[in-house]
C-alpha cells in the first residue's frame, strides 16, 4: 500500500467511531459526509470510499463471527494471552476479543465497572449554593454516584477539588471516578463516584467540601 | 489455510481500528500495538504475508503523513465546496468540516484560519445555570442500554443526566439483561447518540453543551461497559409544562413534571 495520507486519516476517524461503541448516529453522519467530500473533490476514488462506507456500517452491529472460530483456535488464543507480558497484553487481548477468539468470561482479570447496575436514584434537598450545588445521588449496586454542579467559588479558586462523603454509620468512602470539571461556565455539571455502595442500613449521606458539610441526602 | 470471508473481513476491520489508534496517538508503545497482529497470526487468522504487510502499515502509521499535494482542479473543487458550506451550514457543521480538511491535510493551518473567519457567527451560549429549582428523578426503566437518571431544572436551563450500560457476555455466550432493562435483546443505542429534549407545550430547546465519560474498548462487544453523560439545554422549562420527553437514538423517555 502506498503511503496515502487520506487512508491513514480515514483510519483515525474510523478508530474514533469504533470507540463510540456502538457507533453513534453523529459519527456515522460525519464519516459519511467526509467520504462524500473526499470523493467529490477527487482525493479518493469510488472504490476506496465504498470500502470505507461498508467498514463504517459494520461498526454498528455485533458481527457474530465467533461461530466461525474453532474450539482449538479459541484455546490457542487463551494460551497465547497467558504468555504475554503486561505491555504486549493489551493489543493482543483487544484484537482477540474483537474477533471473538476470547470472551469476557475467558479473562482472568475482569474489571467490571462499579457503576454497571443502577439500584435507585435519590434527589438531594435544595440547599444554598456554595462552592458546589448537589442535585442527586445514584445508588449503584457497588458504588454511589454524586451529581453536583461546580459553584462560583470553586470556579474562581481554579483548583479543582473533590467533594467527600460520610454517612450516619461512619462508612469510609473512596473517590473512584470524576469529576468532569468544566470551568468555562458556572455552575457546570460534574459527577463523582465513590465506593462502596452505602450499606442498606444507612439513613443518609452527608456531602462535604473542604471538610465542611454541604448537604445531607436521605437514602430511605 | 482458508479463512472464512466474514472472519477475514473482521480481522481487517480490527486491524484498521488498531492502525487508526496508532495514527491518532502516534503510539510510543509499538509492542503493544503490533501484538494484535502477532496474536491474530498465532491463532491462524492472518497469513504470514498479510501479517508482514500489516506490520509495515503499523510502522508507517507511527509517523505523521506528509501533506497532500493537490492539483489545481482539486483545489478549485475544494474551494467551491467550502464556499457552499460557509454559506449554507451552521457554524458547528462548518467548523467540523474545516477540522476534517485540516486532519486530512487538504488545508494547511493558515488556510484553516482564513476559512474560520468566514464561519457564521456563534450562537450566544453564555447561559448560566445559577439557581437549581428542582430535580426530577427519571423513569426507573432502561431502554436499549440508556436510562435517564435525573433532570435538573434550573432558572435558565435544564440538565439531563443519562446512564448507559451494557452487560458483559456471560459463560453461556449470552448478554444477560440488566435488571432495569425494559427492551432486552433490542439493539442498544450508542451512548454518544444525540439526545433531544421536548415538552408538552412546544418549547424549542437548544443544546448548550455537555460531557460524558466511560465506555469500553473499540470493537469489544464482550466486556461490560458504562457511560455517564449530561446534556445542558436552554431555555428553562416553562411552568405550564407537565411532561418532558427525552429521546436518544430509538429510545424515548416520558418524564412527568
Amino acid at each position: 500500500m502506498s503511503r496515502d495520507p487520506v487512508v491513514y486519516s480515514l483510519a483515525e476517524q474510523y478508530a474514533a467511531g469504533a470507540s463510540d461503541h456502538p457507533i453513534s448516529e453523529q459519527s456515522r453522519r460525519n464519516a459519511s459526509r467526509t467520504l462524500a467530500v473526499l470523493e467529490a473533490i477527487g482525493v479518493t476514488d469510488a472504490e476506496t470510499a465504498a470500502e470505507w462506507r461498508a467498514r463504517i456500517e459494520r461498526l454498528g452491529s455485533d458481527p457474530g463471527e465467533r461461530a466461525l472460530l474453532s474450539a482449538g483456535q479459541r484455546a490457542l488464543a487463551r494460551r497465547y494471552l497467558a504468555t504475554r507480558g503486561p505491555q504486549g497484553k493489551l493489543g493482543a487481548r483487544r484484537a482477540l476479543m474483537a474477533v471473538g477468539a476470547l470472551t469476557w468470561s475467558d479473562l482472568t482479570e475482569r474489571r467490571e465497572p462499579h457503576t454497571l447496575v443502577v439500584d435507585r436514584v435519590v434527589a438531594a434537598p435544595r440547599h444554598a449554593p456554595s462552592a458546589i450545588i448537589v442535585s442527586s445521588a445514584v445508588l449503584y449496586e457497588r458504588a454511589i454516584g454524586l451529581h453536583w454542579y461546580l459553584g462560583q467559588e470553586s470556579w474562581r479558586a481554579m483548583t479543582p477539588r473533590l467533594p467527600s462523603l460520610v454517612d450516619d454509620l461512619g462508612t469510609s468512602y473512596l473517590h473512584v471516578g470524576g469529576p468532569a470539571l468544566r470551568a468555562e461556565r458556572y455552575p457546570w455539571p460534574a459527577t463523582s463516584v465513590f465506593t462502596p455502595a452505602p450499606p442498606s442500613a444507612a439513613a443518609f449521606i452527608e456531602v462535604r467540601w473542604d471538610e465542611q458539610p454541604v448537604v445531607r441526602v436521605r437514602l430511605r | 489455510m482458508s479463512i472464512p470471508e466474514p472472519l477475514r473481513q473482521r480481522v481487517d476491520d480490527v486491524l484498521w481500528v488498531e492502525l487508526g489508534r496508532i495514527a491518532d496517538e502516534r503510539s510510543s508503545h509499538p509492542a503493544a500495538t503490533t501484538d494484535a497482529i502477532d496474536a491474530l497470526e498465532h491463532i491462524g487468522l492472518l497469513e504470514p504475508a498479510d501479517a508482514e504487510m500489516w506490520r509495515g502499515r503499523f510502522a508507517e502509521a507511527t509517523t505523521p503523513p506528509d501533506p497532500m499535494e493537490l492539483t489545481a482542479e482539486v483545489r478549485e473543487r475544494l474551494h467551491t465546496y467550502l464556499t457552499t458550506v460557509m454559506a449554507e451550514e451552521s457554524r458547528d457543521v462548518g467548523a467540523a468540516v474545516l477540522s476534517d480538511m485540516n486532519e486530512f491535510r487538504l488545508l494547511d493551518p493558515a488556510e484553516v484560519s482564513a476559512w474560520y473567519k468566514l464561519l457564521p457567527p456563534a450562537e450566544d451560549r453564555n447561559v448560566r445555570l445559577v439557581q437549581l429549582e428542582r430535580t426530577v428523578i427519571g423513569p426507573a426503566g432502561r431502554r436499549r442500554g440508556a436510562r435517564i437518571v435525573t433532570v435538573d431544572l434550573f432558572d435558565h436551563g435544564v440538565a439531563v443526566r443519562m446512564h448507559w450500560a451494557r452487560p458483559g457476555r456471560d459463560d453461556t455466550d449470552r448478554f444477560p439483561p440488566l435488571p432495569d432493562e425494559l427492551e432486552p435483546g433490542a439493539r442498544p443505542v450508542s451512548p454518544l447518540d444525540r439526545l433531544r429534549l421536548q415538552d408538552d407545550v412546544g418549547t424549542v430547546y437548544r443544546v448548550l453543551g455537555g460531557g460524558g465519560s466511560g465506555g469500553g474498548g473499540p470493537l469489544n462487544w464482550d466486556a461490560p461497559a458504562t457511560y455517564v453523560r449530561v446534556d445542558v439545554f436552554a431555555p428553562h422549562v416553562p411552568e405550564a409544562a407537565r411532561q418532558l420527553v427525552v429521546r436518544i437514538g430509538e429510545s424515548t423517555f416520558e418524564i412527568a413534571l
